[in-house]
């Protein structure tokens, strides 16, 4: 008999974080390193953020039992920025809740391709099919 | 890539107004860039500026009695639905103006980047003008204009358009030569595609014909936006159990003997000996009752 977590309650977890403030994403400097320990809230993360861009509010935001795979999904329209000019390498996942001190950063994820250097064009990740990333339950 | 989609152009002239005929195709979003010079008839005194309209945004204005200007603007649903577009010439009595505006394709920028150069000595050259233009961005065009005033001569072309380091292919936009003015004057506008960014630190170009003095250079640049676009692979966490110890509860277990060790704390005895009471002995009576 194999131990397991339970999806639902996975699930649960995640969705009350989301709602704690809004789901955003913002574009990470290449020389950013994420601690999963001390990179907790965004107050600790937004010097890091890549030279100029912004925040993006996630729209779509969707959490969803993969019971075929025993996880949870956390997914969202691809995000963008236009008339951007930066470098970066991964993007950070975190829920506005008004306050930077208590707006938990969920995930810090790279970009497939590596660094993009866009020069005053737009700047987009087209989120995996599966999503940002999944909780698993085994 | 930015391109150059379709241009109109200003002949040198007196004149009111430059009025450029709206370039073919002008769409929303299009960015129109207008090279405009003026100069005195005379060579005495201060050509004035065109003043940069409502929406636009001037990049340069060079020279004083001589003048190069580049504007620019993003065309919106006013500009599409335009005929022409007209730069009033503020002193029409002694002022020639001429100029080209280029339709470029939707999304281009202009960076701001520029340098320029004005060269005082007669010459068939229109420069070397040294100093130094950054180009960072990919896919850019090229613009130069060189305006030439004369002492001797005024035929020709203005040609061989050259950048420091690797010339890029120009081509030529613009060639007019005043010969109504006194002195003559000659405009001309060359772009060329610079597909890799770098520096440029001087440009010039040479008149084919006659030596020319008061020549003014300009060098600047369109840039094409660089989208970029990423994906990402799917982060998935799986969690960590922990080992857990069962307990057996309701089966035959054996237990250790559970041996408690005793304590023994001191006691203080006390101990009396009772008085003990030896009754005397008693004499024993018999007793005769009396008769009554």
């Amino acid at each position: 008999m194999a131990s397991t977590l339970h999806l639902a309650s996975l699930k649960a977890g995640l969705d009350a974080v989301l709602a704690l403030g809004t789901p955003k994403l913002v574009f990470m400097a290449t020389g950013y390193t994420p601690n999963a320990g001390t990179d907790s809230y965004y107050s600790d993360i937004s010097g890091s953020v890549a030279a100029g861009t912004t925040a993006v509010t996630l729209a779509s935001v969707t959490t969803t039992l993969d019971t075929g795979n025993a996880r949870v999904e956390l997914d969202t329209a691809n995000p963008s920025l236009s008339t951007i000019t930066t470098t970066t390498n991964k993007y950070s996942i975190y829920v506005d809740t008004g306050t930077a001190s208590t707006s938990p950063v969920l995930a810090t994820i790279d970009i497939a391709e590596g660094t993009l250097s866009p020069v005053s064009g737009t700047l987009s990740i087209t989120v995996n099919a599966e999503g940002h990333y999944a909780l698993k339950a085994v | 890539m930015a391109t150059i989609e379709s241009s109109t152009s200003v002949a040198p002239a007196k004149q009111t107004n430059a009025v450029f005929p709206k370039p073919a195709g002008l769409a929303l979003g299009d960015l129109l860039v207008l090279v405009i010079f003026n100069s005195l008839d005379a060579s005495s005194g201060t050509a004035t500026s065109v003043a940069t309209p409502s929406g636009w945004t001037s990049l340069l204005a060079l020279g004083t009695t001589y003048k190069t200007q580049v504007l620019h603007t993003i065309a919106d649903s006013g500009d599409v639905g335009a005929t022409n577009f007209t730069f009033p010439i503020p002193d029409t009595t002694s002022v020639f103006s001429g100029g080209k505006l280029f339709r470029i394709s939707a999304g281009a920028v202009i960076s701001g980047g520029f340098y320029t150069g004005i060269e005082t000595t007669v010459n068939t050259v229109a420069g070397p003008f040294v100093g130094s233009l950054d180009i960072t961005s990919a896919n850019n065009i090229l613009f130069m204009s060189i305006l030439g005033t004369t002492g001797s001569g005024s035929t020709g072309s203005t040609e061989n358009y050259t950048v420091s380091g690797s010339n890029p292919t120009w081509t030529e936009q613009y060639d007019e030569i005043d010969t109504s003015s006194s002195p003559d004057q000659q405009f001309s506008i060359a772009s060329a595609p610079l597909a890799t960014g770098r520096e440029l630190t001087s440009f010039q170009a040479t008149y084919s014909a006659g030596s020319w003095a008061n020549s003014l250079g300009a060098l600047f640049y369109v840039s094409t936006p660089l989208s970029a676009t990423g994906t990402n692979a799917l982060l998935s966490v799986s969690p960590t159990t922990f080992g857990n110890t069962g307990v057996e509860v309701g089966g035959n277990g054996v237990n250790a003997l559970h041996q408690a060790q005793p304590e023994f704390f001191s006691q203080l005895g006390k101990g009396t000996s009772p008085t003990i009471w030896t009754n005397e002995a008693k004499p024993s009576t018999t007793w005769t009752n009396e008769q009554k």
